[in-house]
């Protein structure tokens, strides 16, 4: 019996080649030769394996089957697409051995055509993807509709919830718009009228507090109607809709320079993109934070106001866990070079304060507008810690509605 | 929260340095990736090594296909570790896919980041029709995939229980470690399509922080059309061509890629 030669393993039943680590084709078959379209070994003799694969199946090889068979010596049943010199295709089983070599590494590899096992193979894959895709929207479906369940029960009991606190909003609010407003003023005409009629037999130092009595409530009353348009913010009147952040910006800027007269600034703002939301409430926060500046800044310098703009995205779920979506996002950062608004403070100078009373501006009550205004379009607002000079607020807010 | 990510990400902490350098892999492998690069800052950087959720040591019960299914996701990970470990002004090394969700990070949060170094970037692998050279046609990443999906059963197979346990043989989780990157099947072929299909050519532009390009000679998925194409696109970017060739220069070549990135690093590039 003789043994099997080069010469039989040339016209063998399959394709035949072995590459060294360097990827150089060593020995390759006539089968194979002839299976991919070429007339001549040395065409591919001493070339790269790669050069038969097409694209993929050089990044399967060099991510998948070189790492797997330098691992284990040895792969099994693998699945290629062979290209040939005519770039034609030819889907292939390959199995493939490491072996020494004299003083070198060959990784030894045969291949059977599959061409009718290769369409099998298509055809099952298909299957195997509708069946997997309707088995993944089965069940995403049923998640979905238990979370639903959950989240209906879950909103409805909210909605309640939120319908009787936005009643308790509005009684409140006709109370103190009203009902708060109206004794005080009588209070501050009382003290007012005794003090006028009785002018000449009142000692000084009554008088001094009857006039402390009329100031006092023209603070309660100004802190009155400052919680009024807080809590009208609550109760949203205004629909939401594409709103140009260039308009609104520049009104909100030529609004607070009119509260002070003959006010010298710079002002310079990136171009900023049109954002799904609130006109007059995005009009206001942008009206109240150059009005900070204003109220905020340094009399040695001339005020510079700096509006800038970056576009990222991120998940727009912020309450709950476990859910993603990507959305387009806008941080708007307002920066100015005044004396700083008590930067060390950060959060809590978003909440209603009492100084809020004693400036007649409400300016300090305006933080807590901004911050309002920036909930109710779902977004962040917060002042940069770091700053040395002057107030650095950034805005995030989404973009689009989604 | 804190400990929870770091396990989640397999985070690993070494070195002596104050500044944090942030190692990120690429598709279908782990940190181990890295372990001819890292000693060489060990001494001037504190480093942070990581895996994205579904690769290497990761928690792949973490894995929540909305989050994953978009590179958002994944530089939501990478953001995450970041705030985990309150760190600040690090430099980031991302490799391949990870380059752009270094990226989409910065992008998001530039304050978190001093550099950003890429190896083998791509904003987009396919060709388009309006003239843009990616290195793809659409139907060379479909073949990709289909090979992938015909080699899954076998692939989960024969991976997966040499991933999982080996206790017997721990010399082949070794080896595994060290001559290829362990990735939950399943979980490398959605990677492969999230990376191959994604497109970020729009968020170029939106970088704040100074970069660097690593551009390979002849590198079969990252072609030097991507690397002048990301050159003109991101803001304040170095692109620095390579000697070394192939996908991996930083298994491959670990002294050019070094030597670069030091440079870089000393701002003499």
């Amino acid at each position: 019996m003789s043994e099997m030669g080069i010469d039989d393993l040339d016209f063998a039943p399959c394709g035949y080649l072995s590459f060294r680590d360097d990827g150089v084709i060593s020995v390759i078959n006539q089968t194979l030769i002839e299976w991919l379209g070429y007339s001549d070994k040395d065409e591919l003799r001493g070339k790269s394996v790669e050069t038969i694969f097409p694209i993929a199946g050089r990044i399967f090889y060099q991510t998948h089957f070189y790492p797997l068979l330098k691992l284990h010596e040895k792969a099994e049943e693998i699945f290629f697409t062979l290209k040939g010199k005519d770039k034609q295709e030819l889907p292939v089983i390959c199995n493939a051995r490491r072996k020494m070599a004299k003083d070198i590494v060959l990784n030894h590899c045969i291949f059977v055509p599959a061409v009718l096992r290769g369409k099998y193979e298509q055809e099952l894959l298909t299957a195997r993807r509708v069946a997997e895709d309707a088995l993944s929207k089965n069940n995403e479906l049923v998640a979905t509709k238990v979370r639903l369940e959950k989240h209906s029960f879950d909103l409805d009991r909210r909605l309640g919830e939120l319908k009787q606190m936005n009643e308790d909003l509005v009684q409140f609010g006709k109370v103190v718009s009203h009902d708060l407003q109206e004794p005080i003023r009588k209070i501050a005409l009382f003290a007012d009228k005794i003090a006028l009629e009785n002018n000449a037999i009142l000692a000084k130092a009554t008088l001094e507090q009857l006039r402390k009595i009329n100031r006092e409530c023209f603070q309660l009353r100004q802190l009155a109607s400052n919680l009024e348009r807080f809590i009208s913010l609550n109760l949203q009147s205004e629909l939401k809709g594409k709103v140009d952040l260039n308009q609104i910006l520049k009104t909100a800027l030529s609004k607070a320079k009119e509260t002070l007269s003959g006010i010298d600034l710079g002002f310079m703002t990136d171009p900023l993109p049109e954002i799904y939301g609130y006109a007059n409430q995005l009009e206001m926060l942008f009206f109240q934070i150059i009005s900070n500046s204003i109220h905020f800044r340094d009399d040695n310098r001339v005020l510079e106001i700096r509006v800038t703009q970056s576009l990222y995205k991120q998940n727009v779920y912020r309450q709950m866990d476990g859910y993603y979506k990507y959305v387009e996002f806008i941080k708007i950062t307002i920066s100015d070079n005044g004396k700083g608004i008590g930067n060390k403070k950060g959060k809590d100078l978003f909440t209603i304060q009492k100084k809020a009373a004693v400036n007649s501006l409400g300016l300090t009550f305006g933080l807590a507008f901004c911050k309002k205004v920036v909930d109710n379009h779902h977004g962040v607002i917060f002042i940069d810690p770091g700053e040395t000079i002057g107030t650095v607020i950034n805005i995030s807010l989404p973009v689009e509605h989604s | 929260m804190k400990s929870s990510i770091l396990s989640r990400n397999n985070v690993k902490i070494s070195g002596e340095g104050a500044q944090t350098m942030m190692f990120a892999h690429g598709f279908g492998c782990d940190q181990n990736m890295w372990r001819f690069i890292t000693p060489a800052f060990q001494k001037d950087y504190q480093l942070v090594l990581f895996d994205y959720v579904g690769a290497g040591k990761s928690d792949i019960t973490a894995y929540v296909d909305s989050r994953y299914n978009n590179l958002n996701g994944y530089a939501d990970d990478v953001l995450e570790i970041c705030e985990a470990l309150a760190l600040k002004d690090i430099i980031f090394v991302g490799h391949s896919v990870s380059s752009m969700i270094g990226l989409l990070a910065a992008v998001r949060r530039p304050e978190i980041f001093s550099k950003l170094i890429f190896i083998g970037p791509s904003a987009r692998y396919i060709n388009d029709d309006l003239g843009y050279i990616g290195g793809f046609e659409r139907k060379d990443i479909e073949g990709l995939l289909d090979t992938m999906d015909k080699n899954y059963v076998g692939w989960a197979n024969f991976l997966a229980p040499a991933i999982m346990k080996n206790p017997e043989r721990p010399e082949l989780g070794q080896e595994l470690t060290e001559s290829f990157c362990s990735t939950d099947p399943k979980i490398a072929r959605k990677f492969a399509e999230v990376t191959f299909l994604s497109d970020n050519r729009e968020d170029l532009n939106r970088l704040k922080v100074p970069s660097l390009i690593m551009q390979c000679s002849d590198d079969l998925i990252a072609p030097m059309e991507v690397g002048d194409y990301l050159l003109d696109h991101i803001p304040m970017s170095t692109l620095k061509v390579m000697k070394a060739t192939g996908h991996c220069p930083h298994m491959s070549c670990p002294e050019e890629t070094i030597d670069i990135i030091k440079s870089y690093l000393r701002n003499n590039l």
